[in-house]
């Protein structure tokens, strides 16, 4: 009988094992909460270790006779034949039964119909309604009909029911008849053999940081907010702005904020150090001037490159953990203490950058949270035969340990399903 | 028949476009051109059901391939299919000019019917592998794939260092983890792997092809013995090197100036002490050798000795063990160890840090080196023997360190462990299960793969042997006087069209007759119907820079009409010839579009359409032309502006 698992969260990992899980004959179905996959890779951009793109997934046998990657929007994952994806939905009760379990999840509607879509973005074009941009960080908008990112996938646009005015403009120019504005939820129960939870981290606002004033200021910024500045598809086509709109020109970035912090998240999150460099880098490129405040550099071997090449480019490192970012006369002010001079500093900059905590997304999700272990991450393998984690969902780090490690948890699996040849 | 389907999304295409006009200028190319609203929906699928038999050869005009590609070439019943994006590559981009972005759509699909002309049915190769693996171990990751691959029912043969014994996974890999973790890994793993035949020796050669490689092993005794198997996996462990801080702090001629690798036993027999731990300050550490510090630094305080860490950073995945070091009572001072004198049992150790103001001294009984950890002593030879690449540190190179971790340079080769960096224990295993998966899925592959491949001509071959050299995938190879393919090692990327000199191997489907037929029309079409305009040539390859023109589409980047791009299986296809014939066409500039640097799908194609470009600019320069003329460029999907900024606007 053909086996089949759940996978929890289609960002990198999720999508890595799901694809390599049906690539040996094992069917899945892909749970998303978003109305996209690709997780936390859709806000990057680009990606180290090899500075191309976030959306760009291994190639599964099926599709591209595995020897090619492949970007997101070429169809890898929506084409699978044992594949399954619900995107907007969300894992209600997950209860043993028999040799596995039974998984009831629901789904918000997309109003638009993913098998009549045929993406030509007309009604995205009639659409009065403008509402900011979850993806914009200076004021960019979005129509109540949307594509989030242009590489997104599923395709097909999707309705922001809480914004819509329900004109029905989109209906009418919809003239293979995707559209549906009165879809309305829905619930599915799947019997499963195993479930993989992959669902990933999310970068910790920086609100309730002490210090940081990040609330106050819209030039104190996080990482992946910068990451959007910095794509030439966002809001601001690729040019650093201040919130008044000016051209930046000097940025500070504070490495380790809230994290290895005893009173806040006390784990590393291994990533964070190289997204740095990563973007001291391309800010470089752009003629900014940055200064990186940091306690400790931990870039692994496969990255080393980016601190070598952002020394070189010039990027100025500061030994020191910040006191605090303090705004004044508009502009935030970051005061340090450069530990290896020993001078206290006060660095006045256009914009700060905060290197916030890598924090796991299962923990907010009730049946999920019941398989999480120290800091809300989970085990690789965490009930033997039956409940498996990968990729973020086990400990912050970056893509390719992750890819690594949804490649290893989709041998265990199978083999635990399937016993071998 | 020749046919074409154009698709018109919706019926919005005709905002951007006069399909009424390409139907009427291009009907007489074709035998039929037939119109649907929603080519990629179901209705759409049962249209083409209906207008397509398997003799024809057809153009499709709709979204671009990389969308309608997959739905539709499961169902068509024609292998001839062209596809033309008219929506990204046209109406999106040129939304402000719908004459010319007509005129477009016309010069292309006319190109699309030259095309589909050239078009052969794709090569199928046999997969027939042998299911036999070789794991070169010494690694605990190549127990540990071992282990998998037995488990799963594959026959494995595990090679072991000459002289190591079962005791050297725990006893070389130290670092890794905690001794009682490691202790309790290895033990169960050499019983999960006692399926593997075991075998102490050296690689001395390698043959064969991807699926099925000879492989000659000289065994400790002294006999050799040759193995056929399907794939190898190259799992070695890594060596204490030389510590760089030797000399400055007496290691060698003091017996109390140790390695970390004897700390432990230094603190079960002595406390009360106090030890200095200098990192090596010349090397990038890596977490596990990070982890592997903080652990036996711990220990050494807790047996009560005062343990002081000369470090600048210390690089670990568990801040816990940060956490125990200090509460132990570890004392971390940042500097370098820049001077030791020996005053009677003790060290005065200067450590100084050329920032710092302060210059410190330590007094200490023990003074105790961590060195960089690095490959295993025959790696470098065994990466010859396998031809495979190394890094810059000497550990084996990954093929593309984002996505396809344990992948080597050469098809069928993998690597788990301690072969392509340190790793921590938790990491190796799943690098190691990693490579196990990747053989594993090699092995129950069924079927064939279809490809386009090359077709050597043997008359016109010199046996230069250049497409020997080219070929990233050692997928041609001299066989007397013959130049053969091996299909299980081809990738279809036509590299090695580009590369010989005497031009005798022609790519199936893109014969270099249909390349110069395509470039003249668009040439002359262009020239009908858009007069004097200066147009563009942009020759992108199939991965990477085509998603970036596909993306320029969704975006909305729009750039001037008058630009063609012509797909090519991987950049490093293009030969000077094509980009001169561009220019004799009239074309004001050629573009070589690649994926970045580094990021070419079959490892070199990047690079070499740089090396081709500066070549023919060589060219043009030493006759008096402008070599500005032609350019190489990477583009990608996320820097979907690429186009945009590439693509000169003119008037």
């Amino acid at each position: 009988m053909t086996k089949n698992a759940v996978v929890i969260g289609a960002g990198l990992a999720g999508i890595q094992v799901s694809q390599q899980l049906t690539d040996l004959g094992i069917t899945i179905h892909l749970i998303e909460k978003e109305p996209i996959i690709g997780g936390l890779s859709t806000y990057l951009g680009r990606v180290f270790p090899t500075g191309d793109c976030a959306l760009c997934l291994d190639a599964s046998n099926e599709m591209y006779d595995g020897h090619h990657r492949k970007c997101q929007y070429r169809g890898l994952v929506t084409e699978k034949k044992n594949l399954k994806l619900y995107t907007q939905s969300e894992v209600k009760s997950i209860t043993e039964a028999d040799s596995g379990f039974k998984i009831s999840i629901k789904s918000e509607p997309r109003y638009v119909n993913l098998d009549r879509c045929v993406v030509c973005l007309e009604c995205i074009d009639v659409c009065d309604v403008e509402v900011a941009d979850e993806y914009a960080l200076r004021g960019g908008t979005r129509k109540a009909i949307y594509r989030p990112i242009p590489q997104g996938v599923p395709h097909a646009p999707l309705i922001d029911l809480e914004h819509c005015t329900k004109c029905g403009k989109c209906v009418d120019v919809c003239k293979v008849n995707a559209i549906d504005l009165e879809e309305k939820e829905s619930s599915k129960t799947i019997n499963t053999d195993a479930v993989i939870i992959a669902t990933g981290v999310e970068e910790k606002i920086p609100l309730d940081f002490p210090g940081y004033e990040y609330r106050t200021s819209d030039d104190i910024i996080s990482h992946a907010e910068l990451a959007r500045m910095l794509d030439p598809t966002g809001d601001t086509n690729g040019v650093v702005t201040t919130s008044a709109g000016d051209v930046v020109s000097k940025v500070t970035m504070v490495l380790c904020v809230g994290s290895r912090d005893k009173t806040a998240f006390e784990y590393c999150s291994q990533a964070c150090c190289t997204y740095s460099l990563k973007h001291a880098e391309m800010l470089r490129e752009l003629g900014i001037d940055v200064t990186i405040c940091y306690m400790d550099i931990r870039v692994p071997n496969h990255s080393f490159h980016y601190l070598e090449s952002s020394i070189e480019k010039g990027v100025k490192f500061i030994r020191g953990k910040p006191d605090k970012v303090v705004v004044r006369s508009g502009k935030p002010v970051t005061v340090v203490e450069d530990t290896q001079s020993q001078k206290l500093m006060q660095i006045e900059s256009d914009l700060v950058v905060l290197a916030s905590p890598l924090a796991p997304l299962g923990i907010g999700n009730d049946p999920v949270s019941a398989f999480l272990g120290e800091y809300g991450f989970a085990q690789r393998v965490v009930k033997e035969r039956k409940v498996y984690a990968c990729g973020t969902a086990t400990g912050p780090t970056d893509i390719p340990t992750s890819i690594a490690e949804a490649n290893a948890v989709a041998l265990r699996v199978y083999s635990d399903l399937k016993g071998g040849i | 028949m020749k046919k074409l389907f154009l698709c018109t999304c919706n019926k919005t295409l005709n905002k951007w476009l006069d399909l009424e006009r390409i139907q009427k200028e291009i009907g007489s190319t074709f035998e039929s051109v037939k119109v649907h609203d929603a080519l990629c929906l179901e209705e759409g699928l049962a249209f083409l059901d209906s207008e397509v038999s398997k003799d024809d050869a057809i153009v499709i005009g709709a979204c671009t391939s990389q969308i309608i590609g997959v739905p539709l070439e499961r169902r068509l019943k024609t292998e001839q299919v062209s596809f033309v994006p008219i929506r990204e590559h046209v109406a999106w981009v040129h939304k402000e000019d719908k004459k010319s972005a007509t005129n477009k759509a016309i010069i292309l699909l006319q190109d699309g019917a030259i095309h589909v002309n050239h078009m052969e049915p794709k090569t199928a190769v046999d997969l027939q592998i042998e299911k036999k693996i070789l794991v070169v171990g010494g690694g605990l990751a190549g127990l540990k794939v071992a282990s998998d691959l037995v488990q799963l029912g594959v026959e494995v043969t595990l090679l072991e260092p000459p002289e190591f014994n079962k005791d050297d996974y725990v006893e070389k890999n130290q670092f890794m983890a905690d001794s009682s973790t490691l202790k309790d890994t290895v033990n169960g793993l050499l019983a999960t792997s006692k399926g593997a035949k075991k075998l102490n020796g050296t690689v001395t050669s390698l043959s064969g092809r991807a699926g099925l490689f000879s492989v000659i092993i000289k065994l400790d005794d002294g006999k050799e013995m040759d193995l056929l198997v399907g794939a190898i996996v190259v799992a070695t462990h890594t060596e204490q090197s030389a510590p760089s801080l030797a000399k400055t702090s007496l290691y060698g001629k003091s017996e109390n100036s140790v390695l970390i690798s004897e700390l432990a036993t230094l603190a079960s027999n002595k406390s009360g002490k106090t030890i200095l731990v200098a990192q090596d300050p010349t090397y990038h550490e890596s977490d596990a050798e990070g982890s592997y510090l903080l652990r036996e630094v711990t220990q050494a305080a807790e047996k009560g000795n005062t343990v002081i860490v000369a470090h600048f950073n210390i690089y670990t995945k568990d801040e816990n063990l940060y956490r125990k070091a200090r509460e132990s009572g570890v004392i971390f001072v940042r500097g370098t160890l820049e001077k030791v004198d020996k005053k009677k049992d003790q060290f005065v150790c200067r450590l100084e840090n050329t920032l710092e103001s302060q210059v410190r001294e330590f007094t200490v009984d023990y003074i105790v080196l961590q060195p960089e950890r690095k490959p295993w002593s025959g790696t470098r030879k065994l990466a010859n023997t396998l031809d495979l690449n190394l890094d810059q540190s000497g550990f084996i190179k990954t093929r593309y360190s984002k996505m396809k971790p344990v992948q080597t340079s050469k098809r069928g080769i993998f690597i788990a462990g301690n072969a392509k960096t340190p790793m921590n224990l938790n990491d190796a295993l799943a690098s190691a299960s990693n490579a196990s998966l990747e053989v594993f899925k090699n092995i129950i592959a069924e079927g064939e793969r279809k490809g386009w491949i090359p077709v050597i001509d043997e008359e016109q071959c010199d046996l230069c042997e250049a497409c020997v050299n080219a070929c990233p995938n050692d997928a041609l190879r001299r066989d007397e006087d013959l130049i053969k393919h091996v299909p299980m090692n081809c990738e279809f990327c036509g590299i090695c069209v580009s590369a010989c000199p005497t031009r005798a191997i022609e790519f199936q489907s893109h014969k270099k007759d249909s390349w110069l037929a395509r470039i003249e029309a668009i040439g002359a079409n262009h020239k009908k119907l858009e007069g004097k305009k200066p147009f563009t040539l942009v020759y992108a390859c199939s991965e990477c820079a085509n998603a970036s023109i596909d993306q320029a589409g969704f975006t909305g980047k729009g750039y001037p009409t008058g630009t063609y791009v012509l797909q090519f299986p991987c950049a490093g296809m293009v030969s000077p010839i094509e980009i001169l014939k561009g220019l004799v066409e009239g074309a004001e500039q050629v573009i070589v579009a690649h994926c970045p640097p580094g990021g070419c799908h079959h490892q070199t194609g990047d690079h070499l359409s740089e090396l081709v470009v500066k070549f023919t600019q060589d060219m043009l320069t030493s006759i008096g032309q402008d070599p500005s003329r032609i350019k190489a460029t990477y583009m990608i999907a996320a820097l979907p502006n690429k186009m945009q900024e590439e693509v000169a606007h003119r008037g």
